[in-house]
């Protein structure tokens, strides 16, 4: 358990540096509104195809965000050397895993909380009784995604080309827990089809475990000795 | 009832094969050849 | 570096005249099919290098696994010889795919469950052969490669069923027919050419194999012998 607590310690210093840097806000609050207005702006004429958009436009916006989040977790670490100083604590590799990872799902999560009504409200795209059902989704969603874009992040963050790199090498990766993400949205908010969520969640819910266990299990590999 | 059209898919198809392969067993000589020759 | 051996060389003769054979099996022997009519044809070749390609990407990680496990860095080289080999032959998967789909479902392209798999396993390939071109230290590139390696295998069957459950809305239940248009109930002539062609291009794989990973191995010992001789270099000058 004194992993957990090192990761946590971890997670409240990502959180707190946040904080008062402002950094990722700013980005992603940036693109997620640029997202959302040029597609809105490029569909708007028509409330259907609007309504059918709102799924997608929504994880766009989220995985934006999710890429620019992981990057800077670890590109705060690379100024200072202060990766070096964090490997020489007498903390697991995987502590540190685990709470950039934490504080990449909470920080991803809580846009989605944002982005949803946002979203709902701009594309015409009511949630009905069966709201609460899309913020699991969002929550499943986001940890899938902070899963991989923390693990790439961490294998990019002492690579040449970095930034172009982590979108790279992520992308094929990331595209069946954006889908069913995105599927498992449409059903709540374009089809109202509520029943079938439970399949995608389902998915999303396996996804999830198994690779939270894999890449946990292959990361000490990616860091410095 | 010969469909040409068909057979000329499917040769295209056999043609990529046989072009990819002879495309990387050149590739493969020349690395070697390169390899010999230091 | 000592000249390909004899054997190897004979074995390369072998495999291109099986090569011909299957192509004659597929091109002259094997009866049209029922509902695809020729175009059944293109299948054995198809068919063959998706196997061999996927079975490439195993190869690769297993050998990724290895190094990780034993650190000997001729399991990195195998490796990234299964990597390369893998790539090619996802490659031909495509564009025989892509020459299948336009004939039978009208269009070069419809998300069908294997290509778009067989793509994105592509693109991985091409991001380990990136990550591997940024990083200079023999031990680190292979650890890191590795890694991505083992993902990119973790990830396949993910892929593939995102891919099958693209375009239906109730994927649990049921979803359309497979595009392949193959079915179990293949004829044993038509099963017995196709297996045939597997093992053909399985024998392919092996001879290109074995030449890369030959090539691999003989440029780690050069540019092992290379560095010595720097270091050597610099020693006289202090």
């Amino acid at each position: 358990m004194d992993d957990l607590k090192d990761a946590l310690s971890i997670f409240k210093k990502d959180l707190l540096q946040e904080w008062r840097s402002k950094a990722v806000t700013v980005a992603t609050v940036f693109f997620a509104s640029i997202v959302l207005m040029v597609l809105a702006f490029a569909l708007g004429s028509n409330d259907t195809v609007l309504k059918i958009a709102a799924p997608g436009v929504l994880w766009v916006a989220l995985a934006f965000a999710g890429i620019i989040s992981a990057a800077q977790s670890y590109q705060n670490e690379l100024e200072e050397n202060a990766l070096e100083q964090l490997l020489l604590y007498p903390i697991a590799r995987s502590s540190i895993f685990l709470g950039k990872l934490l504080a990449n799902w909470f920080y991803m999560s809580l846009l989605g909380f944002i982005l949803v009504p946002v979203t709902s409200i701009l594309f015409k795209a009511p949630l009905g009784s069966n709201w609460w059902l899309i913020l699991v989704v969002v929550l499943l969603g986001t940890l899938g995604f902070s899963i991989i874009s923390s693990f790439y992040a961490a294998l990019t963050a002492n690579l040449r080309a970095r930034e172009s790199l982590l979108p790279v090498l992520m992308f094929p990766i990331v595209i069946p827990i954006l889908q069913a993400a995105v599927k498992a949205s449409r059903e709540l908010m374009t089809d109202n089809n509520p029943a079938i969520v439970f399949d995608w969640l389902q998915l999303l819910i396996g996804f999830d475990l198994i690779y939270f266990v894999v890449t946990l299990a292959v990361f000490h590999f990616i860091m410095e000795e | 009832m010969f469909n040409f059209s068909q057979w000329g898919w499917v040769l295209f198809a056999w043609g990529q094969l046989i072009a990819v392969y002879i495309a990387y067993q050149v590739y493969l000589t020349w690395r070697l050849k390169r390899l010999e020759d230091k | 570096m000592p000249k390909q051996p004899m054997w190897l060389n004979v074995y390369g003769f072998v495999v291109l005249v099986l090569f011909l054979l299957g192509m004659y099996l597929g091109l002259v022997v094997s009866p049209p099919d029922a509902s695809m009519g020729e175009l059944i044809r293109m299948i054995y070749a198809h068919v063959a290098v998706a196997w061999v390609g996927f079975l490439a990407v195993v190869l690769a990680a297993l050998h990724s696994m290895l190094f990780l496990w034993k650190a000997n860095f001729k399991d990195d080289i195998r490796a990234v010889a299964h990597a390369e080999i893998a790539l090619v032959f996802a490659g031909l998967t495509i564009a025989s795919g892509m020459t299948w789909s336009k004939p039978t479902l009208g269009v070069f392209w419809d998300w069908d469950a294997k290509l778009t798999l067989t793509a994105l396993l592509a693109s991985l390939l091409v991001g380990y052969f990136i990550v591997r071109g940024l990083i200079d230290d023999p031990e680190r590139r292979g650890r890191i490669s590795a890694v991505v390696m083992i993902i990119v295998m973790a990830s396949l069957p993910f892929n593939y069923m995102a891919a099958k459950w693209f375009r239906t809305l109730h994927p649990a239940k049921s979803y359309n027919v497979d595009a392949t248009g193959l079915s179990s109930t293949m004829s044993p002539v038509f099963v017995k050419i196709l297996l045939f062609n597997v093992v053909v291009a399985a024998m392919i794989y092996i001879y290109f194999f074995i030449q890369r990973n030959r090539i691999g191995q003989q440029e780690a010992e050069l540019f092992e012998k290379e560095t010595e001789l720097d270091v050597k270099g610099d020693f006289i000058h202090v």
